[in-house]
C-alpha cells in the first residue's frame, strides 16, 4: 500500500480516509494492467480557434520517456506500452492536455491557444474582450488567487487583492457579512456593488461555493459599469463560475479542516481591580463604596475566556467535469462547517450546482447554470447595537461568577449588565435558508457575424427564523418569566430575462462590435411573523416541544409582501482601428416601478477611449515595452436601491395599538407614514476616469494605474423635515451631492521557471477622498451612530460622509486654577476647590474641552469634526512562490489614515459599574501631574466626561495578512504511477497577525448592517475576525 | 428564416411584457393615503392614531420616555438616577440646568408634540367630510382632537413660551417663525371651549371608553392652562365647573388611585391608557420599568429627594404612598431595596407589584394620569385664594387634606387660616405632596415664579450642583431644538439666553 492508514482513523478523519481508500483501489486497478503488448496510436492535432493543423506538437506517453512530434501537417503516430496508456500534449502557444487512450486508436486533439497576457479574455457586462482592448477600469482575479481559503462569502478572499475596492469585515460571526465599497462612498444610501454570477443580476454571492469560481471582475469605471444603467452605480463585480472541459471526466476533490480563534483579548481589569476602581469612582461623587474588601474578589472572571473559544471548521468539496466537443458539463457539491469563536454561534453551508451547454446545432447552443444552497446559522445577535454579546462580554463585572457552585448562573451584584455566557445561551436564533438560483441560456448563430443570445436568470429563496426563549430567573435585570417562540418566514422570487443581439465584423483595419439587448427583470418578497408565549414547561430543554402549536398564550401575527419591476433597453459598440485606437460606447435606458410616472426612465450614456501606444510604428524599436495604453472615459449610472418600493404613493402606518376602556380594550389605528413624492428620480453617478495600462520586460513586468472623479447626483435622501409637519418618517426627496475621487495603482512581477524558482508578487495601493458637495436644506446635517444615546456621526456638506463630530479635548485640568481659568464646562459658581466641589463640579482631573468658538462657554456650539471612518489609502500585497513542488502564497492587506470610534470605550472607560479597560483606566488621574489623558474617577461625572470627544477617537490604520499558504505537490512520477492529476496538501492561515494601534479587538470595523450605511467605523463590541488555522488536501483524478 | 422569426418573437414578447406589467405596481400589503378617510372606521381609526401619540410622549432617540426629565428631575422634587452620573447625560443636563439647544429630549419633545398635532389637525379637517359618518359622532372625534391638539399646545408653551401654530394637516412651507405665547394660548382656549361645550361627559360614555376625552377633561386642561398663565379668573371658572359637574369625587384610598385596579377610579380625569397585551409588544408603559429600582427590576431613574420627602408633614400616608427606601415592605409583599439610588428612596406610585409585572419585563399595564380631582381641587383653591374667595379656597383644599388623612383625625388638621399669602403658601405646599412626582412640580415652580429661588435654596442647603446652575430669567424656558431652528432656515428665533 503507499498509503499508510491508520487502523482505526479518528473519527474526523472518516470521511477523507474512506475516500482515499476508494481511490488507492482504483489506483491499484489501473497498475494492474500495465503488463500489456504495445499498441498504436495515431491522429491530427488542429487548433481549437482557427480549425488549422498544429506541426511540432509534443506528445509523451505519461510516464514513460516515449514520445514523438506532429509532422508539417500536424499528425502523428505513436507505440504506446498499454491502450490505458495516457498522452500528454504540449506545444508552445498552447494550453497542456491530458488524455486518456481508453482503447481508441485514432485520437485526434484539438488544441487550446494558451492566452497571452494581455491576450486573455476579461469578462465584460453582456460579454467579453481581450485585456489589450479594455478603455475602462476592469479589475481582474482569477481563480488561483482565490483558491483554498477558508472563506464563506468570495468578497473575504478578495480583501487586499483589487485596487480602487475597499472591503471590510461588519463581522466576523460564521456567516457574517463585509462591507463593499468601490470607489468610495457616493451615496449615503445602500452603496454596495451590483453583483452578476455568470450574467445573472441578482444572485447572491454568500450562496456562492468559492471553489467553483473561476474568475471575478470588478467594473470599477462608470464607463465600464454602465451597460448596468441604474444598477451600476457603486461599481459591479462580475464573478464567472467554473464550467466543464471536452475529455474524460475529471473529478477535483478539495478539502480542508482547521481551528479559529480569536487573534485578540481585550486588557480588562481583574475583579479584585475593578472593585477597587468602582469604589474609587462612588467615593469620589460623593456616594459610599459598594465593595466592602476589594481584595476578596481576587483576579474574579475572565468573561472573555468564558465567551471566546477555539471552533473548528470544515469543508468538503467535490467536482465531477468533462464532456466531448458539443456538450461539457460540470457539478459539484460542496460542505462548509463552521463554529463560531464565540460560544453557540456557528454556520453551515451545503451546495450543489450544475453547469453544463451543449452545441444542440452548428447555429444553436444551450446551457445551464444552477446553484442550490441550504444554510443553517445560528445568530446570536452579534449585531444588536447594545447588548450584542461581545459588548456584554466586555463590560461584564468580573466579580460575578459564571456560574455559582450550586450551577445556577452567576450575576453581578450592582452592574445592570447581567452575565454574558447566560445572555447567549438563552438569548439566539436559529436561521435556515434554501436558495435556488440559476439561468438557462440559448445562443443562436444566424450568420457569422451576428449572433442572439437569451439568458433567463432565477433566484428563488426562502428563510426561516426561530428563536425560542424559556423561562429564566437569574437575577433582577436577567429574567425571563414566560417562555416565547418567535418564528419567521420571508421568500423572494426574482427573475430576469435578458436577450442581446451581438453583431461582430472586420474591415480590413476596422474592428467592429456591437451589441443590443432588452432585458426585463421582477423582484417579488413576502414575509410572514408569529410569536407565541407561554410553551409547555418541558420546552426549556426538549426540541420537540418548540412549537407554535403548542404556545397558549400572547399570540402575534405581522405579514408583508412587496414588488419591483424594471424594464431596460441596451447597447454597446467596441470599435477599434489597427488594435491602436480603442473605443467604446455604452447606452442603457432603464424603466422602473419604483418611481412615480413622472420621471420613470432614465438614461445612462457612456463612452471611453484608449489608444494603443506601443502599437504605434514609432515604438517598434522600444523593444522592452510589449504593451502600453492609455484609456480614459466617461459614463453616467443610476442608483435606486434606497427607495422602497411604493415611495410614490403616502402609505399608512396601520394596526397602531391604543388602549381604551376599563378592561385596557386594545384599539388600533392608522395614519400617515410620510408624504409622497411622485417627482422622485434615479440617484445619478457621473465619473469621469483615466488610466495607463503597461507590460513590458516580456511580461514579466505589469503596471496599471489611474485616476477617477465620481459625483453622485440627486442622491435619494429621507431629508430631514419640520417637526412641524408631524410626520413619522420623512419623505424621500433627491437632494443631494456627493465627490469621490482617488488615484489606484497595481504592480506586479512575475518570473515563470518550469524547474527552478517562480514567484509572482503583485502590489495596490488606492487613495480615496470622499466628501459630501451639496445637501438641500443647508444646515441641515444627517446624525448618525447612536452611541449611548449620543449621535457620533455626521453627514454634512464640506465633509465625508458618517464623519465622527463632536469635542475636542485638550488634556486634563491639573490643578484648581486651570480649572477655574478655562471657559465655563461645569465648574462650581461659588468658585469652591475642596472635595464635596469635586463630587459634584468640573474638578482637577477632569477632561478640559477646547473653546473653539472662543465665547467663554464649552456648549454644542463648540463641537467639531474630529475623524473619519474612510481611509485615505487602501493597499494589497501579495504574491506567490514556487519551487518545484513547493508552493507558498501570501496576501496582505491594509488600511491607512482611517479612524474608529470606540464606542466600548464609553461603557470600559465611564466611572461606573462596568469592567473598566485596564490600560487606561488603571492610570486614571488621581493627582496633579500624574495623568493627562485618563480622567479622574467620578461616578457622577460632573464634566461629562463621557461626551463624545476625540477621547474615543482613534487611529483604525492597519495590515492584516489575511492569508497565508504553504503547499506541496506530489512529485509528477508518483502521481503517474498512482493515476492522479494532481495531489497537493497545504496548511492555510487566515488573519495570522494584525498590526495596528487600535485598542480594540479588530481594527477591521465595517458598518452596522441594521443601522445602516451611515453608521460605519463605530466599534461598540464588533464579533472579531477568527485568525483561522487549517490543513486542507486538492485532489485531481 | 426560422431563426429571424425567433428573434422576432423574442423581443416582441419582452418588450410587450415588460413594458405593460412590470413599471406599474399597486402596494403590496400597505393601505395608501387615499384610503384614510374612506369609511367611518378610518375615521375611528384616524382618531385612535391621535391618542397613540400620547404613548410616545418625549420619546427619546433610543425610544426611552422621559417626559419625568422635564416635570421632576428639573425639580426639587427628583434626582436623574440611573446607572451613574453618564448614564442619560441629556438628563442630567435637564437636572443641572446646563441645557443645550442640542439636547434629544428637547428635539423628541418637540416632535412629539407636533406629530399629535398633524393628527388632530387631520381629523379636525377631514372627519366631518367622511360618507356614512353620522354628524354627532363626528363633531365628537373633531373634539376630542381639539382636547389632544390643545393637550400638546399647552406642553409646548410651557417648555418653550411661542411656538408656530399649525391647525392645517398641511402647510405651504415649514420654515416659519414663531407665534407669541398669547396667541398659542388663545388657541388652546379657543379649542378647549369647543370640546368642554361637545365632549360627553365621563359617566355618560360607555365603561369600554374610558380613557377618551371627556367634558370634564377638557375642563381640567383649561383650568390648568389659566392658571399658568396667572389669570385666575378664568381658572377659578374651569375648575369650577369640573368640581360642580359632580362626575368625579376622591377616591378614599390615596395609595389606590396610582394601581391598576384603580385606573379610570372616581377621581380620575384623564389619563394616558396602557395595557398589557402580548400581542403589542413594546407598547406597554416602559416608564416604571425606567423609574423602577436597580435593586428591583428597574433602571433607578427619577429618584425622590430627601427634601420631596421632609416637604410631608408629619405621618402624613401620602408619604409611604408616594416613596419607599429599603427594607419597607411593599403591596406584593416584597421587601423594598432601592439598589444605587442616589437619594436612597424610589417612588412608589409607580411601583409594579408582581401581580402585573409584564411577561416581557418591559410593558407594564399602569396607566399616566394627566389630571385628577385632587390636583384641580388644589388648583381651584389656589385660583379661588387669589380672587378673594377665601372660603371657597380653604374647603377645596380641606377636602383633599381629609381624604389624605384616611380617617385619622389626629394628623393633617385642617387648614384655617385666611391670610392670603399665608394660605397660597399652604395650597403650594398640598399641591407638593398631593401630586408629587407626578410631573408637574417644576411648571408650578415657574407658573408662580419661585423656580429660582426654592432651585437656588436646594443647591444651599444639600450643597449640590443640582439646582445651583438655575439662571433666572432664562431657565424658566428651554431652549428651542437646535435642529428645528435649523430646518426652519433660521426662521424660528432661539429663547433669549441660549
Amino acid at each position: 500500500m503507499y498509503l499508510a492508514l491508520p487502523d482505526k482513523p479518528p473519527k474526523k478523519l472518516k470521511l477523507v480516509s474512506k475516500f482515499l481508500s476508494i481511490l488507492a483501489i482504483c489506483c491499484l486497478i489501473t497498475t494492474a494492467s500495465y503488463a500489456q503488448n504495445d499498441y498504436k496510436v495515431s491522429g491530427v492535432v488542429t487548433d481549437a480557434s482557427s480549425g488549422e493543423t498544429i506541426p511540432g506538437v509534443n506528445i509523451l506517453v505519461k510516464g514513460t520517456t516515449t514520445g514523438t512530434a506532429t509532422d508539417a501537417e500536424g499528425t502523428y503516430s505513436l507505440t504506446v506500452p498499454s491502450s490505458k496508456d495516457t498522452l500528454l500534449v504540449s506545444s508552445i502557444g498552447y494550453a497542456d492536455q491530458t488524455i486518456p487512450i481508453q482503447g481508441r486508436h485514432t485520437i485526434d486533439i484539438s488544441l487550446d491557444p494558451k492566452a497571452l497576457l494581455g491576450e486573455e479574455m476579461v469578462v465584460i457586462g453582456y460579454g467579453s474582450q481581450q485585456r489589450q482592448d479594455v478603455t475602462g477600469a476592469i479589475s481582474s482575479v482569477s481563480a488561483e488567487d482565490l483558491s483554498n481559503q477558508p472563506v464563506a462569502d468570495i468578497n473575504q478572499a478578495l480583501q487586499g487583492k483589487v485596487s480602487g475596492v475597499q472591503i471590510t469585515s461588519n463581522s466576523g460571526a460564521p456567516g457574517g457579512n463585509l462591507m463593499v465599497r468601490i470607489r468610495g462612498t457616493g451615496t449615503i444610501n445602500n452603496a454596495g456593488p451590483l453583483y452578476v454570477i455568470d450574467g445573472n443580476p441578482m444572485a447572491d454571492p454568500s450562496n456562492l461555493n468559492p471553489n467553483n469560481i473561476q474568475s471575478v471582475e470588478v467594473l470599477k469605471s462608470a464607463s465600464a459599469a454602465a451597460i448596468y444603467g441604474s444598477r451600476g452605480a457603486n461599481g459591479v463585480v462580475l464573478i464567472t463560475t467554473k464550467d466543464g472541459h471536452a475529455g474524460d471526466m475529471q473529478v477535483d476533490y478539495n478539502m480542508y479542516m482547521g481551528v479559529q480563534e480569536t487573534p485578540k483579548k481585550l486588557d480588562m481589569t481583574n475583579a479584585q481591580q475593578y472593585a477597587q476602581l468602582y469604589n474609587e469612582a462612588l467615593v469620589n461623587g460623593g456616594d459610599d463604596p459598594a465593595f466592602d474588601n476589594p481584595a476578596q474578589f481576587g483576579e474574579g472572571t475572565d468573561w472573555q475566556d468564558a465567551v471566546f473559544r477555539t471552533a473548528p471548521i470544515s469543508n468538503f468539496n467535490l467536482a465531477f467535469s468533462g464532456g466531448n466537443e458539443r456538450s461539457q458539463y460540470r457539478i459539484s457539491t460542496d460542505y462548509l462547517s463552521q463554529n463560531g469563536t464565540i460560544i453557540e454561534s456557528k454556520y453551515r453551508k451545503l451546495n450543489f450546482s450544475v453547469n453544463s451547454s451543449h452545441d444542440i446545432k452548428d447555429w444553436l447552443h444551450v446551457g445551464e447554470n444552477i446553484n442550490y444552497t441550504y444554510s443553517s446559522e445560528v445568530d446570536i445577535h452579534e449585531e444588536v447595537l447594545f447588548g450584542n454579546p461581545i459588548w456584554s462580554t466586555i463590560i461584564a463585572a468580573p466579580t460575578a461568577p459564571v456560574r455559582e457552585k450550586d450551577g445556577s448562573w452567576g450575576h453581578p451584584e450592582y452592574s445592570t449588565e447581567g452575565n454574558p455566557v447566560a445572555t447567549i445561551h438563552y438569548n439566539h436564533d436559529n436561521i435556515t435558508e434554501k436558495t435556488l438560483s440559476g439561468n438557462f441560456f440559448a445562443t443562436i448563430d444566424f450568420i457569422n457575424t451576428l449572433s442572439l443570445k437569451s439568458q433567463f436568470n432565477i433566484n428563488i429563496g426562502d428563510g426561516r427564523n426561530k428563536a425560542f426563549t424559556p423561562v429564566y430567573d437569574i437575577y433582577s435585570h436577567q429574567r425571563n418569566p414566560i417562555s416565547q417562540l418567535e418564528q419567521s418566514a420571508y421568500d423572494w422570487t426574482n427573475w430576469s430575462w435578458e436577450s442581446t443581439l451581438r453583431y461582430e465584423n472586420t474591415f480590413g483595419d476596422h474592428n467592429l462590435n456591437g451589441l443590443l439587448g432588452f432585458t426585463a427583470q421582477n423582484v417579488e418578497t413576502s414575509n410572514i411573523y408569529a410569536v407565541g408565549q407561554e410553551l409547555p414547561p418541558g420546552a426549556g430543554n426538549n426540541n420537540n416541544l418548540r412549537y407554535l402549536g403548542l404556545s397558549s398564550d400572547g399570540f402575534q401575527v405581522d405579514g408583508g409582501a412587496g414588488e419591483w419591476g424594471m424594464v431596460s433597453l441596451l447597447g454597446r459598440i467596441d470599435y477599434d482601428y489597427q488594435n491602436t485606437y480603442l473605443a467604446t460606447i455604452n447606452f442603457r435606458r432603464d424603466g422602473s416601478s419604483r418611481f412615480g410616472s413622472n420621471n420613470r426612465w432614465g438614461n445612462f450614456p457612456s463612452f471611453s477611449l484608449g489608444w494603443r501606444i506601443s502599437s504605434e510604428p514609432f515604438m517598434s524599436s522600444v523593444d522592452f515595452i510589449d504593451d502600453l495604453k492609455l484609456r480614459g472615459g466617461w459614463g453616467e449610472l443610476g442608483n435606486q436601491s434606497a427607495l422602497s418600493n411604493y415611495a410614490f404613493v403616502s402609505t399608512l402606518n396601520s394596526n397602531i395599538p391604543y388602549f381604551f376602556g376599563q378592561n385596557d380594550q386594545v384599539v388600533l389605528g392608522q395614519t400617515p407614514s410620510s408624504t409622497a413624492n411622485p417627482d422622485l428620480k434615479w440617484e445619478t453617478v457621473q465619473e469621469w476616469d483615466f488610466g495607463i495600462d503597461l507590460r513590458m520586460l516580456d511580461d514579466r513586468v505589469t503596471f496599471s494605474g489611474g485616476y477617477y472623479h465620481r459625483k453622485t447626483t440627486d442622491m435619494l435622501v429621507q431629508l430631514p423635515i419640520s417637526g412641524l409637519a408631524g410626520l413619522p418618517n420623512p419623505p424621500f426627496k433627491n437632494a443631494g451631492n456627493v465627490v469621490n475621487k482617488g488615484l489606484e495603482f497595481t504592480v506586479g512581477y512575475h518570473k515563470n521557471s518550469t524547474t527552478g524558482f517562480s514567484y509572482d508578487i503583485s502590489a495596490n495601493i488606492s487613495t480615496l477622498n470622499n466628501e459630501v458637495t451639496y445637501l438641500q436644506n443647508s444646515g441641515a446635517a444627517f446624525s448618525s451612530g447612536n452611541v449611548k444615546n449620543a449621535n457620533v456621526s455626521r453627514t454634512e456638506v464640506g465633509h465625508p460622509i458618517a464623519s465622527f463630530y463632536g469635542y475636542q479635548t485638550d488634556g486634563l485640568f491639573q490643578n484648581w486654577d486651570e480649572v477655574y481659568n478655562h471657559a465655563a464646562q461645569n465648574q462650581d459658581p461659588d468658585g469652591g476647590r475642596n472635595e464635596a466641589t469635586a463630587q459634584n463640579f468640573t474638578a482637577p482631573g477632569d477632561i478640559r474641552y477646547k473653546d473653539l468658538n472662543d465665547d467663554g462657554v464649552i456648549n454644542a456650539q463648540d463641537r467639531t469634526y474630529i475623524g473619519s471612518p474612510w481611509p485615505d489609502l487602501t493597499y494589497g500585497l501579495s504574491s506567490n512562490f514556487r519551487y518545484q513542488n513547493v508552493d507558498m502564497s501570501f496576501t496582505l492587506s491594509g488600511s491607512y489614515g482611517n479612524e474608529i470610534y470606540a464606542g466600548w470605550k464609553t461603557w470600559t472607560n465611564a466611572s461606573s459599574f462596568f469592567n473598566y479597560y485596564a490600560p487606561d483606566m488603571l492610570n486614571s488621574w488621581d493627582g496633579e501631574g500624574s495623568s493627562n489623558s485618563v480622567p479622574r474617577m467620578n461616578g457622577s461625572d460632573p464634566n461629562a466626561n463621557i461626551r463624545v470627544s476625540d477621547r474615543f477617537v482613534e487611529d483604525g490604520s492597519y495590515v492584516k495578512l489575511k492569508n497565508i499558504q504553504l503547499g506541496y505537490t506530489l512529485p509528477q512520477s508518483l502521481l503517474n504511477k498512482w493515476d492522479f492529476q494532481r495531489i497537493r496538501i497545504y496548511v492555510s492561515a487566515q488573519n495570522l497577525f494584525t498590526i495596528t494601534n487600535y485598542d480594540g479587538m479588530d481594527p477591521e470595523v465595517g458598518m452596522n448592517t441594521q443601522e445602516g450605511s451611515l453608521d460605519v467605523g463605530i466599534d461598540r463590541g464588533i464579533y472579531p475576525q477568527p485568525r483561522t488555522i487549517t490543513a486542507g488536501l486538492n485532489v485531481s483524478f | 428564416m426560422r431563426r429571424f422569426n425567433t428573434l422576432i418573437v423574442f423581443t416582441v414578447v419582452l418588450v410587450f411584457l415588460g413594458c405593460n406589467s412590470l413599471l406599474e405596481q399597486n402596494p403590496k400589503g400597505e393601505l395608501t393615503e387615499q384610503t384614510l378617510f374612506e369609511t367611518p372606521d378610518d375615521a375611528y381609526k384616524a382618531l385612535v392614531s391621535i391618542y397613540r401619540v400620547l404613548h410616545y410622549e418625549h420619546q427619546s432617540p433610543a425610544g426611552h420616555i422621559h417626559y419625568w426629565a422635564f416635570g421632576d428631575v428639573a425639580s426639587d422634587d427628583a434626582m436623574k438616577g440611573g446607572e451613574s452620573g453618564s448614564d442619560a447625560p441629556e438628563i442630567l443636563q435637564i437636572q443641572n440646568f446646563n441645557i443645550t439647544a442640542t439636547n434629544p429630549e428637547l428635539n423628541a419633545a418637540w416632535k412629539t408634540a407636533y406629530r399629535g398635532i398633524h393628527r388632530a389637525n387631520l381629523v379636525i379637517k377631514n372627519a366631518p367630510n367622511v360618507e356614512g359618518l353620522n354628524q354627532a359622532t363626528a363633531t365628537r372625534y373633531v373634539n376630542e382632537s381639539k382636547f389632544l391638539r390643545a393637550y400638546w399646545y399647552y406642553d409646548l408653551v410651557r417648555k418653550f413660551g411661542g411656538v408656530p401654530l399649525v391647525l392645517k394637516p398641511s402647510l405651504e412651507s415649514y420654515e416659519i417663525p414663531k407665534n407669541s405665547r398669547e396667541e398659542i394660548f388663545q388657541q388652546i382656549e379657543s379649542d378647549l371651549e369647543a370640546a368642554a361645550g361637545a365632549l360627553p361627559t365621563k359617566s355618560s360614555i360607555p365603561q369600554s371608553e374610558l380613557g377618551r376625552a371627556t367634558k370634564g377633561a377638557a375642563q381640567a386642561l383649561a383650568c390648568r392652562a389659566h392658571l399658568f398663565q396667572g389669570d385666575f379668573v378664568k381658572a377659578e371658572d374651569w375648575c369650577g365647573r369640573v368640581i360642580d359637574s359632580g362626575e368625579y369625587s376622591l377616591d378614599s384610598d390615596y395609595s389606590h388611585i396610582f394601581s391598576v385596579d384603580g385606573e379610570h377610579g372616581p377621581g380620575t380625569i384623564f389619563s394616558i391608557s396602557y395595557g398589557n397585551n402580548a400581542a403589542y409588544w413594546n407598547d406597554g408603559n416602559v416608564d416604571n420599568i425606567m423609574r423602577g429600582s436597580r435593586g428591583m427590576y428597574g433602571w433607578g431613574f427619577d429618584t425622590p429627594t430627601q427634601d420631596l420627602v421632609n416637604a410631608f408633614e408629619q405621618d402624613d400616608p401620602r408619604k409611604d404612598a408616594t416613596v419607599f427606601s429599603n427594607g419597607e415592605i411593599l403591596v406584593d409583599g416584597d421587601t423594598a431595596d432601592v439598589g444605587n439610588s442616589p437619594t436612597g428612596y424610589i417612588c412608589e406610585k409607580y411601583y409594579v407589584p408582581d401581580d402585573v409585572f409584564p411577561a416581557n419585563y418591559w410593558d407594564t399595564p399602569k396607566d399616566k394620569i394627566r389630571y385628577r380631582l385632587g390636583m384641580v381641587l388644589l388648583w381651584y383653591a389656589e385660583a379661588a385664594n387669589e380672587n378673594g374667595h377665601t372660603q371657597e379656597a380653604l374647603q377645596a383644599l380641606n377636602r383633599v387634606r381629609d381624604r389624605a388623612r384616611e380617617g385619622n383625625s389626629s394628623i393633617l388638621p385642617d387648614i384655617t387660616t385666611t391670610n392670603k399669602q399665608s394660605l397660597r403658601e399652604a395650597i403650594w405646599q398640598e399641591q407638593r405632596v398631593e401630586y408629587a412626582m407626578e410631573q408637574k412640580r417644576f411648571y408650578d415652580l415657574v407658573r408662580t415664579d419661585r423656580a429660582a429661588k426654592v432651585l437656588h435654596d436646594f443647591a444651599e442647603e444639600y450643597n449640590t450642583q443640582k439646582g445651583a446652575n438655575f439662571t433666572e430669567g432664562k431657565n424658566e424656558l428651554m431652549p428651542i431644538p437646535q435642529a428645528q431652528i435649523d430646518l426652519s432656515q433660521g426662521n424660528l428665533e432661539q429663547n433669549s439666553g441660549y
